[in-house]
């Protein structure tokens, strides 16, 4: 994808926001990438939404992306709603660029925006018959992963722990985050199990939060605008038959979606300078470090617990603090930071020498999965 | 006190339902190229062949992974608390998620023999659940 590029990135604050709606933070987050762009409103012309989880229930079937569209007054030529859960903001990305390659849209906007603390909907754990056998939520798919992860590589629940521990570190030293407390193992070990082995301190909270970026075809930019971060590679892969696929809850399809997008871009796991791997659970970081090829399989907790992927690592995850501390943006905010590192705009938490990041989405009950490589073009 | 949700039977698992009803854990299988699975569908997942059939499972199976809730996200589980739940393999083949009743879920392995129960929830279901044969327990779960 040598012709498209994100050009603006927005984000609304993260965590309680009394008085926001899904809406209200989807429209701020459009608003402010637009802005950091430095486009015309008139010259964005696509529009691609994730609902979250409160407003499609109430909103019943209306197309998200139509009420969205008309409170931003919009007459796009490409829309649509993402629904692939955690992956969906990382698609959407790939939509945009797919369409801007093609000449559908030049600027595109993808948005994420929630609002489950202060508007919540009536959103069900449970999964049809699922709920029958007492599995409700990701959360126990997640911890049978784990399980799994401990059982086959003698992973350890202070390895699972280093990841919660690691994203502390960094939101830290992120303004913005939702908890910048540190987080010590002790603390960790002492709090209870939600669904055994996952603790509290191994789901990501759920908070307030709209994020948008501007994805535009890298020849019709604004010459005052930031530094664009090229889409270098994508890919995809999904599990949608996980009781037919010996792999399911073994290893994602951050494997194959990881093997697109790094032939796309010509680069491998060496060339990667920082990681923001969705990270709706503790585990979830432990296998994409080893699906992607960052690390051996059964290597990537004691990996995580050396301090490789905190801040001053040699490979710096989640630089924010992730879903986990950072709060959680539906994956958009992932790519939102992504894209400061790469133009060197991140502050105290500024990664060194910040060329190349790899951002992933993973959604659902381990089902989705996508991969973006974002290059810097920042002198 | 409330009660376990029971299954929300549709016309595509409303023949497995049934069977279970009379006490039969069954599968579906493709008459054209011999795939069993589970959960129902309406055509064979692997030739896409509409000719399918349920048979009945001998009710033997192992463990392949397993999460032990300590919270309760339906009150009527309240009650069972810490329970098990676990990804199941038949011995012919099909898997699917299920309860694991289990006293003690520290002595659960991937691997563990299963052996199937019918629990049964309001208005006539009966739902599958795996007991494990766990090594220090074997007389007493044994059939
Ligand atoms: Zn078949």
């Amino acid at each position: 994808m040598p012709d498209t590029v994100i050009s603006g990135v927005g984000a609304t604050p993260v965590g309680k926001l009394a008085g926001a709606t899904a809406w209200s933070l989807q429209a701020q987050a459009c608003r402010a990438a637009v802005a950091d762009a430095g486009l015309e409103l008139a010259a964005v012309d696509g529009l691609l939404a994730e609902p979250g989880y409160t407003q499609p229930v109430i909103d019943g079937i209306t197309p998200h992306y139509l009420r969205l569209g008309e409170m931003l007054g919009m007459s796009p030529n490409l829309c649509g709603t993402e629904v692939l859960g955690g992956a969906s903001s990382v698609s959407m990305v790939q939509r945009a660029a797919n369409a801007i390659a093609a000449g559908l849209c030049t600027h595109c906007l993808c948005v994420y925006g929630d609002a489950p603390v202060s508007a919540p909907g009536t959103f069900e754990y449970g999964r049809g018959d699922d709920a029958t056998h007492g599995l409700f939520g990701a959360v126990g798919l997640h911890a049978m992963a784990a399980r799994l992860h401990m059982e086959r590589y003698r992973t350890t629940e202070a390895q699972l722990g280093a990841v919660a521990v690691t994203a502390r570190a960094h939101a830290t030293l992120t303004p913005h985050a939702q908890f910048r407390e540190p987080l010590n193992l002790e603390a960790y070990l002492d709090s209870a199990y939600v669904v055994e082995p996952l603790r509290k301190y191994d789901c990501c909270p759920v908070s307030d939060c709209g994020a948008a970026v501007v994805v535009s075809a890298a020849r019709q930019l604004p010459a005052d605008g930031p530094a664009p971060v090229r889409i270098a590679g994508m890919g995809q892969a999904h599990c949608l038959a996980p009781m037919l696929d010996a792999r399911h809850l073994r290893q994602l399809p951050a494997a194959r979606s990881g093997a697109t997008a790094f032939a796309m871009a010509s680069v491998g796991p060496a060339d990667i300078d920082l990681c923001e791997l969705y990270d709706c659970f503790t585990i979830v970081v432990l296998m994409q470090l080893e699906d992607y090829g960052f690390c051996r399989p059964g290597a990537a907790g004691a990996f995580v617990a050396a301090g490789e992927t905190g801040p001053g690592g040699s490979l710096p995850v989640n630089t924010a603090g992730g879903l986990l501390a950072e709060g959680y943006g539906g994956g958009m905010l992932h790519i939102v930071e992504a894209v400061r590192q790469l133009r060197g705009e991140a502050g105290d938490r500024q990664v060194d020498e910040a060329r190349l990041g790899l951002v992933s989405g993973h959604g659902l009950g381990l089902n989705t999965h996508a991969t973006l490589i974002l290059a810097s073009t920042a002198a | 006190m409330s009660h376990k949700p029971v299954p929300r039977p549709d016309p595509i698992s409303h023949v497995y339902w049934q069977r279970l009803r009379e006490g039969r854990f069954s599968y579906q299988s493709c008459r054209a190229c011999g795939q069993c699975w589970l959960p129902p569908a309406p055509i064979c997942p692997r030739c896409w062949a509409t000719d399918t059939e349920f048979i009945d499972s001998a009710g033997y199976a192992r463990l392949l992974t397993w999460a032990t809730y300590h919270r309760a996200y339906d009150p009527a589980f309240a009650d069972s608390l810490p329970y098990v739940v676990g990804l199941v393999e038949l011995s012919e083949g099909p898997r699917l998620m299920a309860g694991i009743r289990c006293d003690d879920p520290t002595l659960l392995r991937v691997g563990v023999t299963l052996n199937l129960e019918l629990e049964p929830r309001e208005n006539g279901f009966l739902v599958p659940v795996f007991v494990p044969v766990l090594a220090n327990k074997r007389e007493g779960h044994a059939d």
